[in-house]
């Protein structure tokens, strides 16, 4: 399979590899010289080539490909079977497997959770530490810490905070007069509100330092003119502020919608084993972890691609439309 | 709201007059009242960040405190300055417990091995990519480039069956060579801020180079990677974060080979599980200390570029 990529390449660059801004060499040195470049593309562009063309290319083929199948325990092979997976992932969400349609209702979920908490509150704080609250700086060092800290730590000293016995949040509440405190963790929903409560808390300090710099690198005379102008500061947001770091914005909202299917750290560790909290994410990769059906499991993620990928890019794109990219 | 229309009908008039004076003018005729209104909203602000900051930063410092009590200390008051300091407890979870037979130490070492060479493998691949494409004309260069961009852009879901499928075929899994393949990618975020780079990198120096007989090879190698230091660096700090944390790729593949993250994950659940609090918070402690470091050592780098990322991802 390599050895046919390179070829591949070899034989689309072969009489066309031209350098550009150099002055044009003596005839019999320009063969020379095209055919090292040649050499020089080939070679080096072989290897990443191969990475991509197995683990992107293939693995999507792939993907396609075992979710048509099932593993024939008589022969010890994978064989096609049509739509059967599909058949039993659409059963499973439409009512036959309590736990699969759980699973992506609670997906589904991370996508208002991201986007319409997470996102507009990260914005209001972003502008206003742009603002030059007291100690803007200390913040957005603190602020950033959750991104870098490693996801095992961050949860645990998150869940650890709210246990029952030895946490010192429900101390701190109980100390506040608060006298019925719910077990946080213990059942479902309360499970998967904590979680998106995580979500929020770890997440909105990355969303801030982004937001605040993208707003940082607005030239200062627009903010200073907007202030000569006596606009308020609800205005100066809302029209000036949002509209020239939309770019980042959108970005980051799009994100939030893709997280409906990359979800799956905060569930496996804020609330391990539990079987309510799972994403689509987290049930496929808990499917591997435990060498479950690998082609229902294909089925179940090009499903949800499938279904999924059509409405990103539309929100993509329509989140490119509001306002015209500004070059400043 | 009244001043501000004031402010700005005047505008006409003194179209002459500096900026400076018309700050003075809008600041006479704002209201006393409106500042003080204005500083109020920034304190609640203020406070507002600081209770936010309090939750990111306190579980951490109650944690490092009960850190180096003793068990029997930390269940009479969680809230009590410890009263001997039993560092032994970072001592035992380093030497004395183990997952999947491999000690905290172990798993640093794995950590360290899988990070530096998965970041030195990506960095030059994406460097590799980025150059020939954005510096060699051939056909298919601006396909690749789309390409990498497509890659990039179209978010795909639940690809890990298949990639186990393929990795199983390939017999790639239970080794750190697999998972070193794995983060070879030349196309991915690194590749799009190299492209950019190498793409206003003047070829002068390349010609000069070419003209002393040097290769194409030498020239990438010799002169531009050195050349890229600064952005490769930058690049570099993030992606080698983004390793070390990494859980999923490690948890699958690596699974008598736990790195820190995962092991760490294990190892806290076992510890809970004993009741074994303070250990279990001598672990955190120990796991962040690489991250912090590194975060003291390239603030600048790790905030300047992650927000430069967030623009263009």
């Amino acid at each position: 399979m390599s050895i046919r990529l390179e070829n591949a390449v070899t034989a689309e660059n072969e009489y066309t590899a031209e350098q550009p801004n150099s002055e044009k060499p003596p005839r019999g040195h320009r063969l020379n010289r095209k055919k090292r470049k040649l050499i020089f593309i080939v070679v080096m562009l072989a290897l990443p080539l191969i990475q991509l063309f197995i683990f992107w290319f293939l693995v999507n083929v792939n993907t396609i490909i075992m979710a048509f199948q099932e593993f024939d325990w008589s022969s010890g092979k994978y064989i096609f079977n049509g739509f059967d997976n599909f058949i039993r992932v659409f059963r499973e969400i439409g009512g036959e497997s309590a736990v699969t349609r759980r699973a992506v209702i609670n997906s589904v979920l991370y996508f208002p959770v991201t986007c319409f908490i997470s996102l507009p509150l990260s914005i209001l704080f972003s502008y206003f530490l742009y603002k030059k609250v007291p100690g803007s700086a200390a913040f957005r060092v603190i602020f950033f810490l959750p991104s870098i800290i490693p996801v095992a730590v961050l949860t645990m000293t998150f869940s650890f905070s709210f246990d029952a016995t030895l946490g010192f949040v429900n101390p701190i509440l109980r100390a506040l007069g608060v006298d019925h405190i719910p077990s946080w963790f213990g059942q479902y929903p309360n499970n998967q509100i904590m979680i998106f409560a995580y979500c929020i808390w770890a997440g909105l300090g990355t969303n801030i330092v982004l937001i605040s710099g993208a707003i940082s690198r607005i030239p200062v005379e627009i903010m200073e003119y907007s202030k000569l102008e006596g606009v308020s500061k609800a205005r100066e947001l809302f029209q000036i502020a949002i509209p020239l770091v939309w770019p980042t914005i959108s970005t980051t909202f799009v994100l939030g919608c893709t997280s409906v299917f990359t979800v799956m750290m905060q569930p496996l560790m804020l609330t391990p084993g539990s079987s309510d909290t799972q994403t689509i994410a987290l049930m496929i990769y808990n499917g591997v972890l435990n060498g479950r059906n690998l082609p229902y499991l294909s089925a179940f993620g090009l499903a949800m691609s499938v279904i999924g990928v059509p409405i990103i890019l539309v929100i993509k794109w329509a989140m490119g439309k509001p306002f015209a990219d500004v070059e400043y | 709201m009244n001043e501000n229309m004031i402010a700005s009908n005047a505008r006409p008039e003194d179209g002459i007059r500096s900026a400076e004076e018309r700050i003075i003018d809008a600041e006479k005729l704002k209201k006393p009242h409106r500042k003080i209104t204005k500083d109020w909203a920034l304190w609640v602000v203020f406070a507002v960040f600081f209770l936010y900051a309090v939750t990111l930063v306190f579980p951490f410092v109650w944690m490092l405190f009960n850190s180096v009590k003793s068990n029997q200390e930390y269940f009479q008051n969680i809230w009590a300055f410890p009263q001997s300091f039993h560092i032994e407890n970072y001592t035992n979870v380093l030497l004395n417990y183990e997952v999947h037979n491999v000690s905290l130490i172990g798993m640093f070492g794995i950590s360290i091995i899988v990070t530096i060479c998965g970041t030195v493998l990506s960095l030059l691949m994406s460097s590799i990519a980025a150059y020939v494409i954005s510096k060699y004309k051939f056909i298919g260069r601006n396909a690749l480039y789309a390409l990498a961009v497509f890659v990039m852009a179209v978010p795909v879901a639940g690809t890990l069956p298949a990639q186990y499928n393929i990795m199983q075929t390939l017999h790639l899994t239970n080794s750190i060579v697999g998972v070193l393949i794995l983060y070879a990618s030349g196309f991915g975020f690194n590749f799009l801020i190299l492209y950019g780079f190498f793409k206003n990198l003047s070829w002068e120096y390349a010609e000069a180079a070419l003209i002393d007989g040097c290769s194409d090879f030498g020239i990438f190698f010799r002169i531009m990677l050195p050349m890229a230091k600064p952005a490769l660096i930058a690049v570099g700090v993030i992606h080698a974060i983004g390793l070390w944390n990494d859980y999923v790729t490690p948890s699958i593949y690596l699974p008598r080979l736990p790195t820190l993250a995962v092991g760490v994950n294990l190892l806290l659940s076992e510890l809970r599980g004993q009741s074994a609090y303070p250990e279990m918070f001598a672990t955190m402690i120990i796991a962040l200390i690489p991250i912090l470091v590194v975060f003291i050592c390239f603030q600048k780098t790790i905030m300047e570029n992650t927000v430069a990322g967030g623009l263009k991802g």
